[in-house]
């Protein structure tokens, strides 16, 4: 066992951190993914925690006295045709928003890339399945999808984030395959067959790391068109009920006002943008930091 | 006793294509004794790195026997199989594409180390990875580089290093040293020498350079267009080389020796042809000057006209003769 | 012999290149790649002089000095001067120099496949090129580019194919015959038969002595291989880290060598007529050219190196009237390197 204890010592000598320590290190030095790092924390610890310290009335109440008043000290984002403060109702929705797009993102991710790695790695007949079966998905428009799978489902915020997640599978599944196709090409891959790997090792421990780089992108994307598609659901009374005041709803309900009260489609328009922008930072950090290559 | 540690019966591996079937590797047969080296001579598309993998079965072969230590591979499947690939392996020839850019030295030899069961706790891996980087050459400070952090020569010892890991008795070298520079590509082919006697390891070295074929063969195959031409003893074959591609190839070699007397160089005519549906002909005869009419009649047979020396052309071993 | 040599040290306008203390770096963010130090070369009309280095060792970039198109920034020539029949490349205007390359210059690239446009025709291709350099009609400039399919032995009816229909080999003659459309007097070709197979680049090599028998055509010629420098060349540079450290005649360079690095190259190759004799590769690496070192950049790697070879850099110095090499312990007349002079009966 001797010499055993002193190899370790050996490994360990040469390594500065552990392998989450160094991608923690590289994200730290990106400035851009700890900005949309730290958005995100708050954005999420806003949505988690709002329904303890926001009192409903503020956000529901109706005040037709104050109807449609400019931003203000009193109102900061101004309030709207209800007479109710914008600011609390955009900060309300969030609970809404942020899950929606977080959950249909993840659902169709879960399924998507697995779905996609497999049709790509194997190619032929399991390809072709898949393949077409995303197409005949992709066929049918994605709002009628969700219509169908929320009629179906019945209309909660459960069945909708579901409904929304199902219509960008398709998408994954196409990226995912595509960036696949040009890594199980790879030598390494090969390599791992001789040693004697099992498919299941060689998708996950060398095909998908190295396919990353578009997922992340289609990811970060995906978030925005989901909070959108689900307002759209919501606008067609499969969603969430007004007046919850999820983001699209909001903009929805505004876009009746937007020449002469633009702030109302403007503010929940930038609490969408800054999600995503924050997604689309951080996942971009992530991806540079997961990248060897780009080491310094 | 003769010790046989590869035998390939009748490997074929179409592969459809729109135009027809392409004959990438169209019936060679060959055995290989334990601890010596084949070389795979041949030009782009002759089907020498397909023969490696079919035997492998990276590639699913067509149809034919791959007997390997009395045991043929094509029949197995599933975990038999998987266990059986591990005791032959392969080095590739680009060194970046054939290590996984996101893994350090030390994860892709553990990867070979863990195959085997007999390194089980973490501090028994590395000390094997260890153990092994030490083998190829490699200081033990880069255990936790990535391979763009490594030239090709370094990157190519840890391909070395992976293979070697799962303890195989035969190593496929698939153009291991063309994408180095010559003084790399010298270390490495010392380098794989050096293994060779003191681990007992078998080769297949395919390769289009025939200088480093013949210094580091026992055997060599000439391949054209997926069927064997000639195959001889290293020495034989560079002595007296028969087939009439043999001798284009040989002469074309360009020999970095100025002031020697004047070799003569056979110029081909035209360039390889297609191996979609070859048909029942030479498949040479088109750029061959001594092709006759008995060429287009048929393909021609392996003969033997020397011991050990295998030809196959109607010029030579005739049955009438 | 002894003729030749003499017309070797006038600097007349019998070279058709004289390169003249050359320096290009390429400045990055935090570091200078000093890809070419301070060479010199000239070529005489209708010679071949062969550039050998490994990966890195600034073989390109010194061709692509040559034509000013060193790509800027982060490409910078720090000094030196590039003549083109006694013009300086550097000197010239935008117009002047898209009139020089192609018609007294120009230049063939490794990869065949890359360096035509699929969608037009071969033919096409090089009637744009000649009609670039020379005033005449398309249907003249068709009629040439046949002329030059032919040169190249392509039948002139397939010059209105595209160029997938041709093999790697094909496409490379179709490279040759746009880069020699316009009879330059000075041609570089970077590798152009790494990517072809033995028998192929038999083919081409041949193609090439030929032609510039035929037109007289001056030519570098940059390769890894030496066996192509003895097949083709009639002089040699070896460039090591974007110096040349050793030049001459093909037989001073072959038979007689004298730089180390050289020496430990034709070492490193297996022996084609001696399959048992033993590999002796270089130990080591190249420098990193971002951080050259102060003397020699081979002393590291060479087994003759003394502590003066590390500090102080190093000179070119004249072995012969042909013969130069850039190694100090030649200060020492009694000083060999172990690679016997080879004599042939």
């Amino acid at each position: 066992m001797e010499p055993n204890q002193k190899t370790v010592s050996v490994a360990k000598k040469y390594r500065k951190r552990s392998a989450f320590g160094e991608i923690w290190h590289r994200l730290r030095k990106n400035k851009g993914a700890m900005i949309g790092g730290i958005l995100l924390l708050i954005l999420f610890a806003v949505a988690l925690t709002i329904d303890f310290w926001l009192d409903q009335e503020l956000v529901i109440g109706q005040n037709l006295r104050a109807r449609l008043k400019a931003p203000s000290a009193a109102h900061w984002f101004g309030t709207d045709e209800m007479g109710r403060d914008l600011f609390w109702r955009v900060l309300y929705g969030s609970r809404y928003s942020l899950a929606i797009g977080f959950v249909a993102v993840f659902v169709s991710f879960i399924v998507g890339v697995p779905l996609g790695a497999v049709a790509g790695y194997f190619g032929g007949a399991v390809e072709t399945v898949i393949m077409r079966i995303t197409d005949i998905f992709s066929a049918v428009p994605a709002i009628l999808m969700a219509v169908v799978v929320v009629s179906v489902l019945g209309s909660s915020t459960i069945n909708l984030m579901i409904a929304v997640g199902v219509s960008s599978i398709p998408g994954f599944v196409r990226v995912t395959r595509a960036a696949v196709l040009t890594v199980r090409n790879e030598e390494y891959v090969e390599a791992a067959k001789a040693l004697g790997k099992s498919n299941l090792y060689i998708i996950f421990v060398h095909v998908l790391p190295n396919c990353l780089s578009p997922i992340i992108v289609q990811t970060t994307l995906r978030v925005a068109s989901a909070i959108v598609s689900a307002s759209s659901l919501s606008f067609l009374g499969l969603g969430i009920k007004p007046p919850a005041p999820e983001w699209g709803a909001l903009l929805t309900a505004g876009r009746n006002y937007i020449l002469g009260y633009s702030y109302l489609t403007f503010f929940p328009g930038l609490a969408i943008m800054i999600t995503v922008l924050a997604f689309n930072l951080l996942g971009d950090g992530l991806r540079d930091a997961m990248d060897p290559k780009l080491k310094r | 006793m003769s010790d046989t540690i590869l035998e390939v019966r009748n490997l074929k591996k179409y592969f459809k294509t729109s135009r027809g079937m392409l004959h990438a590797v169209d019936d060679i047969s060959f055995t290989l004794e334990r601890g010596k080296t084949l070389g795979i001579v041949g030009e782009s598309g002759c089907g020498k790195s397909t023969t490696g993998r079919c035997i492998l079965r990276l590639i699913e072969p067509t149809s034919g026997e791959v007997i390997f230590d009395g045991e043929d591979v094509l029949q197995l499947s599933g975990h038999s199989l998987r266990e059986r690939r591990a005791d032959m392996q392969i080095i590739f020839q680009d060194p970046f594409s054939s290590l996984n850019p996101r893994k350090t030295v030390m994860q892709t030899i553990a990867e070979g180390v863990e195959m085997r069961g007999k390194y089980r706790t973490k501090a028994e891996i590395e000390g094997r990875v260890l153990e092994l980087m030490e083998t190829v050459g490699l200081a033990e400070r880069l255990i936790n580089s990535y391979p763009h952090e490594l030239d090709g020569g370094r990157r190519q010892r840890i391909g070395v290093a992976r293979a070697l890991a799962v303890e195989p008795k035969l190593i496929i070298c698939d153009e291991p040293v063309s994408a180095l520079d010559v003084s790399i590509q010298a270390q490495i082919l010392n380098l794989l020498k050096e293994l060779q006697r003191k681990l007992g390891l078998t080769y297949i070295f395919i390769t289009h350079d025939l200088a480093v074929v013949n210094h580091i063969s026992d055997e060599i195959m000439v391949m054209y267009l997926g069927q064997t031409v000639e195959k001889a003893p290293s020495e034989e074959l560079f002595k007296n080389p028969t087939h009439p591609y043999t001798k284009a190839l040989l002469s074309a070699i360009p020999i970095p020796k100025v002031g020697g007397p004047k070799r003569e160089r056979i110029l081909l005519k035209g360039e390889v042809s297609s191996p979609i549906e070859p048909g029942d002909v030479c498949r040479f005869a088109k750029r061959c000057s001594y092709a006759c009419e008995a060429c287009q009649k048929g393909c021609p047979a392996l003969k033997e006209t020397a011991p050990g020396h295998l030809v196959s052309c109607h010029l030579f071993g005739s049955p009438g003769k | 012999m002894n003729a030749e040599n003499r017309e070797n040290l006038r600097p007349d306008q019998e070279n058709v290149l004289e390169i003249d203390h050359l320096t290009v770096h390429y400045v990055l963010e935090d570091e200078t790649v000093e890809a070419v130090n301070d060479i010199s070369i000239q070529l005489k009309k209708g010679k071949i002089m062969g550039l050998v280095g490994e990966t890195g060792a600034g073989k390109t970039s010194t061709a692509l000095a040559v034509l000013n198109l060193i790509p800027d920034p982060p490409g910078v020539i720090r000094s030196g001067r590039v003549l083109i029949n006694g013009r300086d490349m550097l000197k010239l205007s935008k117009k002047e120099l898209e009139e020089v390359r192609g018609s007294e210059v120009s230049m063939i690239f490794q990869d065949p496949m890359t360096s035509l446009n699929p969608v037009f025709t071969v033919g096409e291709q090089i009637a744009e090129s000649i009609r670039l350099h020379e005033k005449c009609d398309q249907k003249k400039a068709m009629e040439r580019a046949e002329e030059m399919l032919s040169l190249v032995g392509i039948p002139p009816e397939r010059a209105a194919e595209y160029p997938h229909q041709f093999s790697g080999g094909m496409k490379q003659r179709v490279v040759i015959a746009i880069a020699l459309a316009c009879n330059p007097h000075l041609l570089l070709a970077d590798e152009p038969t790494t990517a072809l197979d033995v028998t192929i680049q038999a083919q081409v090599l041949d193609l090439m002595v030929n032609l510039k028998q035929k037109m007289n055509t001056s030519m570098i010629f940059i390769t890894h291989d030496l066996g192509i420098v003895a097949e083709i060349c009639d002089e040699v540079a070896v460039m090591y880290a974007g110096r040349i450290i050793e030049r001459g005649t093909l037989d001073d360079i072959f038979n007689h060598t004298r730089h180390p690095y050289t020496e430990g190259l034709f070492n490193s190759l297996p022996d084609i007529d001696n399959r048992t004799a033993e590999l002796k590769p270089i130990p080591g690496l190249m420098p990193d050219p971002t951080m050259l070192p102060k003397g020699c950049a081979f002393a590291p790697r060479c087994p003759y190196a003394r502590p003066e070879c590390i500090e102080t850099p190093q000179k070119e110095q004249a072995v012969s009237d042909t013969h130069f090499v850039m190694c100090s312990a030649y200060q020492d007349p009694s000083f060999r390197i172990q690679r016997q002079e080879v004599f042939y009966e």
